[in-house]
C-alpha cells in the first residue's frame, strides 16, 4: 500500500492532532506533519486545502484571517470544541486499529 | 534538478480561478491563502538552494494539478448544510427576481399599453373592441412570464455560487424543480378570468422560468440590452394584444321581448295554462358565476305529470354592437346546452319577492354554472321541462348573459378535453 494511500485515511486526524496544540495556517500545518513524522509524510500538499476547508464547514476548525510573523495575512485555523471532540475520538479508534494491524502483522517486517 | 513543468505561480491560480464555481468573495478567499501556501512553499525551496523560478513551479508541483486541486476544493464544500443554505438564499433571490421583473415588465406594458391606445385610437389602428386598452390580467401574466424569468436567472446564479456548483449543473437543477414549481402554479396556483390568449401565456411561464434558469451567467439585470429587449416585447406583446382584441366588451345581461334566433332547440313555447297561471319569474347572477332562475305559480296541478326539470345553457352567438335582447341568435352548431342543471319544484305556501305563493301554488327553480366553457362568450339560459305528452317546454327564459371562462388553467384543459 502506498504511503499516500495509508495518507488519505488519516488526514483528518494528522490535521486535528497538529492544531490541538496551537493555531497554525495552512503551510505550517503541512510542515509540522512533515517534521513531526521525520518526512516520511511528506505526498505534497495538493490533500491539505480541501480537507482543512471540509473540517472548517463541518464546524471542527475555526479559521481567521491574521497578520503572519514573516509576511502577508494567513489564514489561521484552529480546534473548535467539536475539533477536539472529532480529535479524541479519531485518535482512539486509530489507536485501536494500529494495534490490531500490529497484532496480526507486526512482527512481519523482521521475518 | 530538472527544470519542472508546472506552469507560474499566477496560471496556476488563474487556472485553479477558472474552475471554482463560488462567488467572488469565496474565491478571493481561496485562491488568497493559496497564493500564501506557495509563496511559503518558494521561500522554503529557496533557502534549500533552488532558484526562485525552479522554486516556484517546485512549489506549484507539490500543491498538484490545478484541475485536480480546484474539484477537490468544490467537492469539499458540498456539505447539506451549504446546500440548504444555498436553496435559502436561493429563495429570497428568487422572489427578489420575481418582484424586480414583475414590476418593471408591468410598468413597462402599462405604459406602452397606454401609450399604444392612445396613438391607435388617434390613427384608428384597431377595430372598436379595444375598449379600455390591454386588459389587466393580460399585463398581470405577461409581467410574471418576466418576473419568472428574472427568478430563474437570480435563483440559478445565486444557488451555484453558494453551494459550490458550475452553473451548468446548477441550472439542471433549478429549472427542472423551479420549472416544475411553476408548471403546478400555471395550472391550479392562477385562477380567474380567462380566455385563449391568456391561457397560453399562463402555461409559458414554466418556459420563461427555464429559459431563464439556461441563459444564466454573470450578467446583472437588468443591463441596457435587457431593458430593450424587455420594452421591445412589452410593444409586441401590446400591439398584438390590442390588435386581436384581447379586451372585448361584454355584453351584460337581460331577456329583451324577442326569443333568439333558434329557441326551438331549446323547447317548445311556454303552455298556455301555464304562463297564465305564472306569478312571477326571475333570473339572477350569483357572485360565484352560476345563475339562479325560477318561476313562481299560483296553481301547482298544471305541473302534475311533468318531469325532468332542467336549467339550460345555451351558447350565442356575439355579434359586435347588436344588442342581444333585440338580435340574439343561438349558435346554430349546438345541438345541445353547454351547461345544464336540474330544477326544482317547491310546493306552497312559502313566500316570495311579491308576497307568499299561495297553498295550492309553487316555485320551479334552479341554478346553472356558466363559466366553466372556454369558448362561450354568452350565455342563454332558460327553465324546460317535460310535459305529460313528451315534449320539452319552455318553462321560462331563454335569458341572455355574458359570461367569462372562470377558473384556472387545468380548469379550462378539462374543460376543453371533455367539450364544454
Amino acid at each position: 500500500m502506498s504511503r499516500s494511500q495509508l495518507l488519505k485515511g488519516t488526514t483528518t486526524l494528522l490535521i486535528l492532532a497538529v492544531l490541538s496544540e496551537e493555531e497554525l495556517y495552512g503551510y505550517e500545518i503541512a510542515a509540522r506533519i512533515r517534521e513531526r513524522s521525520g518526512t516520511f509524510i511528506d505526498p505534497g500538499e495538493g490533500w491539505l486545502y480541501p480537507a482543512l476547508h471540509k473540517l472548517e464547514l463541518d464546524g471542527a476548525l475555526e479559521a481567521t484571517w491574521r497578520e503572519s510573523e514573516i509576511g502577508p495575512k494567513r489564514r489561521y485555523y484552529r480546534l473548535t470544541r467539536k475539533g477536539s471532540r472529532m480529535l479524541a475520538a479519531q485518535a482512539s479508534e486509530w489507536e485501536s486499529f494500529a494495534r490490531s494491524v500490529h497484532q496480526v502483522a507486526g512482527g512481519l517486517a523482521d521475518a | 534538478m530538472p527544470e519542472p513543468s508546472a506552469p507560474d505561480r499566477t496560471d496556476y491560480l488563474q487556472q485553479i480561478a477558472d474552475r471554482l464555481p463560488f462567488d467572488d468573495a469565496q474565491k478571493v478567499d481561496i485562491l488568497r491563502e493559496l497564493a500564501g501556501h506557495l509563496a511559503d512553499s518558494t521561500a522554503h525551496l529557496e533557502r534549500q538552494g533552488l532558484s526562485t523560478a525552479v522554486a516556484e513551479r517546485a512549489a506549484v508541483e507539490r500543491l498538484g494539478p490545478a484541475e485536480r486541486l480546484a474539484n477537490e476544493l468544490t467537492t469539499a464544500r458540498h456539505t447539506p448544510r451549504r446546500l440548504l443554505a444555498a436553496a435559502g438564499a436561493g429563495t429570497l433571490a428568487a422572489a427578489g427576481g420575481v418582484i424586480y421583473g414583475y414590476l418593471f415588465a408591468a410598468l413597462a406594458l402599462s405604459g406602452i399599453s397606454i401609450a399604444a391606445f392612445v396613438v391607435g385610437s388617434y390613427l384608428h389602428w384597431f377595430g372598436p373592441s379595444t375598449g379600455d386598452g390591454l386588459d389587466g390580467s393580460t399585463i398581470t401574466l405577461v409581467a410574471l412570464g418576466v418576473g419568472a424569468y428574472v427568478a430563474a436567472r437570480r435563483l440559478t446564479l445565486t444557488v451555484a455560487g453558494r453551494a459550490g456548483y458550475h452553473i451548468r449543473l446548477a441550472r439542471r437543477a433549478t429549472a427542472l424543480v423551479g420549472g416544475g414549481l411553476v408548471l403546478l402554479y400555471a395550472l391550479v396556483g392562477w385562477r380567474g378570468a380567462l380566455n385563449w390568449p391568456e391561457v397560453g401565456i399562463l402555461l409559458s411561464l414554466p418556459a420563461w422560468f427555464v429559459v431563464g434558469a439556461w441563459r444564466a451567467s454573470d450578467l446583472r439585470f437588468p443591463s441596457p440590452k435587457w431593458r430593450l429587449q424587455v420594452i421591445g416585447l412589452a410593444f409586441v406583446v401590446v400591439l398584438a394584444a390590442l390588435g386581436l382584441g384581447f379586451n372585448q366588451q361584454a355584453n351584460g345581461e337581460g331577456s329583451g321581448g324577442f326569443h333568439p334566433t333558434g329557441v326551438e332547440k331549446l323547447g317548445l313555447p311556454t303552455p298556455d295554462a301555464i304562463f297564465a297561471a305564472t306569478l312571477s319569474e326571475g333570473m339572477a347572477a350569483t357572485a360565484t358565476g352560476s345563475t339562479q332562475i325560477f318561476i313562481d305559480i299560483s296553481d301547482r296541478s298544471l305541473l302534475a305529470g311533468w318531469t325532468d326539470f332542467r336549467i339550460e345553457a345555451w351558447p350565442g352567438v356575439v355579434q359586435a354592437g347588436m344588442d342581444p335582447g333585440l338580435a340574439g341568435v343561438i349558435d346554430p352548431a349546438a345541438k345541445a346546452p353547454f351547461a345544464d342543471e336540474p330544477a326544482y319544484l317547491e310546493a306552497g305556501p312559502q313566500p316570495n319577492e311579491w308576497g307568499t305563493i299561495p297553498p295550492d301554488g309553487a316555485q320551479l327553480s334552479g341554478a346553472v354554472t356558466t363559466d366553466r366553457s372556454p369558448d362561450v362568450r354568452l350565455a342563454w339560459i332558460a327553465l324546460t321541462g317535460v310535459g305529460p305528452d313528451g315534449h320539452r317546454y319552455i318553462l321560462e327564459g331563454p335569458s341572455f348573459k355574458s359570461t367569462t371562462f372562470n377558473g384556472t388553467a387545468l380548469d379550462w384543459l378539462s374543460a376543453v378535453i371533455a367539450g364544454r
